[in-house]
């Protein structure tokens, strides 16, 4: 039909996901086996966004209470569930950011604003943060996440296609700043 | 298997750390204290009551702000900012549901929603639409962003029409016709089948008349600012902010025609207004409209709050053409950059 269809057609629905939504949604301890498949990617991805360990714990902690909240409205679209947790996660980091600043605080996000560029994950990691807000979020998407382009275009409303785009842009960009060409 | 490069994997272990214990503690404590909202045998009760009432031709449909929620923030503060409708009509077997819309310099947006009562298929689009006003006057439609997929058999559909040029001020009493949806089926698709033959055409009338509140001017410029590269030259037409976010249009002159694409040259670009980039994520990419124009949609990005004005230092950066050509199965490029730069003093 045409070629942005063409380019979204991996929307595949995972009903493993699904059978996992439908259990918790009638019993609350089934919850157990989404947390315990997708704790990983979601601590990962709230801890690339966060200062500290207590902020990354507190974040995930409401990710997954969310989650439990609304698991029964789960569909097991746009990049599954992961996809939706992280869309959790990703809202509840941006709560958190209006708060501090209605507090008048200033957010910490990524890593500590010393960088000794004797330690090369210190370095990567003030080159990430200072990428702009778009790439900087594929970037963790992709690789503290983990997500497939097809689950990052479910986390951000866009095709997949458009997401690895932006992963390549994202990584060109990284990779000029780190002088790896 | 793992394609990585070197550098790729050095990201992966950047960010591998392991979960601590105790957030295990937490959510375990959690599972015992979150209640449970709504059991699955309700929600199909549910579902059910909401079949029965879509046999109605014409109904006043309600808010149904869940198909569209928690799609994309940005596209929270369009549903916020827009006009209930809340029109539907039911024909052969689809429920569609005009539920908001919106109007400013720029163009019409429509809140769409689409659903098969039988729930049949894994894709689900509404396929060509038509907008006319009470003088006869055609909106072109232009560019939809939509959801990924079916929940429940609905999709939902950010429908946008260009808003002809004579009519900017006016009052706009619409009618509006979905012509045609388009399903995909359920069964998984074979590698070789011919990408034409994946959707479906469904053929019908689906028809609205509505009014729209006045169109919201908001506020536009267009300083001269020009980029050529590869033979390629990109003229910025207009520049807006609007309630719904920042619009840019721009006339390109010197791509190649692209017989096999339907959309022809995609572009990738970026928009930063005083060195903070605004985000077109939400958005498909902007496409060349008949008028040769290319508009480009961008909002800033949630955690800076509320749409800006004009003034300040604007930086339009185009970095390629994309297009697929079915004729040759293939994805084209043309690359650039372009770059658009230019300071605006104050908002007109």
């Amino acid at each position: 039909m045409d070629e942005a269809r063409a380019l979204t057609l991996a929307g595949v629905p995972d009903e493993d996901d699904a059978e996992l939504a439908r259990a918790a949604a009638e019993d609350r301890a089934a919850f157990a086996a989404i947390y315990e498949r997708y704790r990983t990617p979601v601590y990962r991805y709230v801890r690339a966004r966060t200062a500290t360990d207590a902020d990354a714990q507190d974040l995930a902690a409401i990710t997954f209470e969310r989650a439990m909240g609304a698991i029964d409205r789960f569909h097991p679209v746009g990049g599954g569930m992961v996809a939706w947790l992280i869309r959790i996660a990703r809202n509840a980091h941006l709560d958190a950011l209006r708060k501090l600043r209605g507090r008048g605080a200033e957010p910490g996000v990524g890593a500590e604003p010393t960088v000794d560029p004797s330690d090369d994950a210190v370095v990567l990691r003030s080159l990430i943060d200072a990428l702009p807000r778009a790439q900087r979020d594929v970037i963790q998407l992709r690789f503290a996440a983990g997500l497939t382009a097809r689950e990052i275009g479910g986390v951000l409303g866009i095709s997949e296609a458009a997401a690895q785009k932006q992963v390549e842009r994202g990584l060109r960009a990284l990779k000029e700043a780190y002088g790896d060409d | 298997m793992t394609t990585d490069t070197p550098f790729e994997q050095r990201l992966r272990t950047l960010y591998a750390v392991s979960v601590p214990t105790v957030l295990d503690r937490l959510i375990g404590t959690a599972m015992t204290t979150v209640p449970i909202r709504r059991s699955g045998r309700t929600r199909t009760r549910m579902l059910a009551a909401l079949a029965v009432a879509a046999l109605f031709a014409i109904t006043a449909a309600g808010p149904a702000f869940e198909w569209f929620e928690s799609w994309h923030a940005p596209f929270d503060r369009l549903w916020e900012i827009s006009t209930p409708v809340d029109q539907t009509v039911t024909a052969d077997g689809y429920r569609v549901t005009v539920h908001r819309a919106y109007a400013d310099r720029f163009g019409v947006r429509l809140a769409v929603a689409v659903q098969d009562l039988k729930d049949r298929w894994s894709g689900l689009d509404v396929d060509a639409a038509e907008m006319t006003d009470a003088d006869g006057r055609v909106y072109e439609a232009w560019n939809w962003s939509r959801s990924r997929a079916p929940v429940d058999g609905t999709i939902a559909t950010w429908a946008r029409f260009l808003l002809p040029d004579d009519v900017r001020g006016d009052d706009l009493h619409l009618r509006v016709t979905v012509t045609s949806l388009a399903a995909r089926s359920p069964d998984p698709i074979p590698f070789d089948l011919d990408p034409e033959q994946i959707w479906t055409s469904i053929g019908g009338a689906w028809s609205f008349e509505f009014d729209m509140p006045p169109i919201t001017q908001g506020h536009a410029i267009s300083p001269v600012a020009s980029a050529s590269a590869s033979g390629v030259t990109i003229n910025l037409d207009e520049l807006g902010v609007v309630p719904s976010g920042t619009v840019v249009r721009l006339t390109v002159d010197g791509l190649p025609e692209v017989p096999g694409s339907v959309y022809g040259w995609l572009p990738s670009t970026q928009i930063e207004h005083d060195g903070e980039p605004l985000s077109d994520q939400p958005f498909e990419p902007g496409v060349i409209g008949s008028d040769g124009v290319v508009t480009i949609e961008a909002l800033p990005d949630v955690e800076d709050g509320d749409v800006e004005g004009l003034a300040g230092h604007w930086r339009i950066t185009v970095y390629e053409f994309y297009a697929f050509d079915a004729t040759i199965e293939q994805g084209r490029d043309f690359q650039g950059p372009w770059v658009l730069e230019f300071d605006v003093a104050e908002t007109p």
